[in-house]
């Protein structure tokens, strides 16, 4: 699979080693590049929108119309996993100030939600068994269906907090009861950064989550257009 | 729950990478730097320029101040320490900035010892010549590391040569044998354990960006094609004829460093930069790259 990862502003760096990692322990062949222009998403399979400063970012995007070009890759299919400042500019609404954003994601977004720098923390918190097990453990879609959610570290830094969830939106992780990681179809958000733990299981996840979607497509189905298995 | 490690300092550092940090001396100009793009803001009551003509102590800035600037904007906000001076690093840290600068741009309190930075939860950034200094600053807990440039000149020659001296340490440091480093972190006068880490990794572990002398979108892209992660821009756009556009054409210049189609563009619209000093035309008392070892 082709993989990018939004270049503009933010630890894509970080992204982009995740990103190598989880594919190599998946075993899938594939391709990282940075995407720093529109016609980079040519091609791509699924992008990263990694953490940063998302006014900065918004003031990147927009000259080169990076935020329709987004736009356009999520529906003709394109996968995408935002981490932080990303999942805000992802969001329908955004508070604290209020901010435009793309409307991938079914959600309202506060930004700076814990506070500053110094409310930053890192904890554990709950993952969806389907989304975070280990890269051995069977990949067939039913295959962890039932079983407990998996903990999971989670750095919160200056981070935002997911104050609504609208319908079609399917939580796949929390923190404390509040949801942290969030699905809609192909689009994923988290608000914390799991690409600074180590082993990036959660771009183990994403990456997963894609390759499962191709097969199922092969036999004729496609189940990022209905919901996930519980 | 993990508060103030190590790991969330310098993660707040990777999340500034790629973008342009920028000195404001009040809510107006801390506005005017995040509506162009700027990823975080240093607050500081004057910039390096009006320091150098109008002499006198520089000091942390009034609290006051600090406060009025984070609440007028949604990004970080960073503000300056003397040297040295811990108690000015508690103020600020007890005030919620999001980083402190222990800056030889203000005047040392201290000409022998730096801030111990692990007795704090706030992340640091500290000035750097060389390598050794970068470790002896990181071995102390700072959190980023900048090269010091010769910051209110809008002269880039010391930017150039304090990150190609560290860019330059850092490749030697991956040539030597290991029975040679114990000999090396003693002539680096740096932490052998920090020693040994770069020679192995081939960078510094925690982010590198640079400072001190940048006034154009070519400067900004010059210092990143030398390797920084991310630019602090001082006097370089206050100083200048119109702040506003030139804040904005160093953004786009940091981002697109690699693109001379759009760099040509961001010079264009720039009005005139800051007239400058010319570096070497200082006399070396005032020198502020200097200061700290």
């Amino acid at each position: 699979m082709k993989l990018g990862v939004l270049a503009l502003q933010g630890d894509f760096s970080a992204h982009r080693q995740a990103l190598v990692q989880a594919a190599s322990a998946l075993a899938e062949a594939s391709e990282v590049v940075e995407v720093r222009r529109p016609h980079h998403l040519k091609g791509l399979d699924g992008i990263v929108m990694p953490g940063g400063e998302s006014s900065a970012l918004l003031r990147l995007m927009k000259p080169i119309g990076m935020g329709q070009a987004l736009t356009e890759f999520a529906r003709e299919g394109g996968w995408i996993f935002a981490t932080c400042a990303g999942t805000i500019l992802l969001a329908k609404r955004v508070s604290n100030p209020e901010q435009e954003s793309l409307g991938l994601l079914d959600i309202e977004v506060e930004r700076n939600g814990f506070g500053r720098q110094k409310e930053s923390f890192i904890d554990s918190g709950e993952v969806s068994a389907r989304f975070a097990s280990a890269p051995d453990a069977d990949s067939s879609p039913t295959a962890d269906s039932g079983s407990d959610p998996n903990e999971v570290e989670m750095v919160f830094i200056r981070a935002p907090r997911i104050r609504e969830v609208g319908p079609e939106v399917e939580v796949l992780g929390a923190w404390r009861g509040e949801p942290v990681l969030v699905r809609q179809g192909r689009v994923f958000g988290a608000t914390f950064h799991p690409e600074l733990t180590p082993g990036a299981p959660l771009h183990l996840g994403f990456l997963r989550e894609m390759a499962r979607s191709s097969a199922s497509a092969q036999a004729g189905e496609d189940p990022a257009t209905s919901p996930a298995p519980a | 729950m993990e508060l103030g490690s190590l790991r969330l300092k310098t993660g707040l550092a990777e999340m500034l990478k790629g973008g342009v940090i920028m000195d404001v001396v009040d809510a107006a100009q801390a506005k005017i730097a995040e509506e162009a793009g700027a990823v975080a803001v240093m607050a500081l009551e004057r910039v390096p320029a009006d320091i150098r003509k109008e002499g006198g102590v520089a000091r942390m800035s009034n609290p006051k101040m600090i406060r009025e600037i984070m609440e007028a904007v949604s990004i970080p906000v960073m503000a300056k320490c003397r040297i040295g001076h811990f108690v000015e690093a508690q103020i600020l840290q007890e005030m919620g900035v999001d980083y402190i600068d222990e800056s030889e741009v203000l005047t040392p309190a201290d000409e022998v010892n730096h801030v111990d930075k692990h007795a704090f939860k706030v992340p640091f950034v500290c000035g750097c010549r060389n390598l050794g200094e970068a470790l002896r600053r990181i071995g102390e807990g700072a959190a980023m590391i900048r090269t010091k440039g010769e910051a209110g000149t809008g002269d880039i020659v010391e930017a150039v040569t304090h990150m190609r001296a560290l860019r330059g340490g850092i490749r030697a440091l991956t040539q030597k044998e290991d029975a040679e480093l114990m000999t090396t972190a003693k002539e680096l006068g740096a932490p052998y354990e920090l020693v040994r880490w770069v020679g192995k990794e081939g960078r510094l572990p925690v982010p590198n960006f640079s400072a001190g002398g940048v006034a154009t979108p070519a400067d900004a892209a010059l210092m990143m094609q030398l390797g920084a992660e991310s630019v602090f821009v001082g006097s370089g756009i206050f100083k200048s004829s119109d702040p506003e556009t030139r804040a904005k054409a160093i953004v786009q210049a940091v981002t697109h460093f690699e693109d001379p189609k759009v760099l040509v563009e961001m010079s264009e619209m720039c009005g005139d930069a800051m007239r400058g000093i010319d570096s070497h035309a200082l006399p070396e008392g005032e020198l502020l790259a200097k200061r700290g070892w």
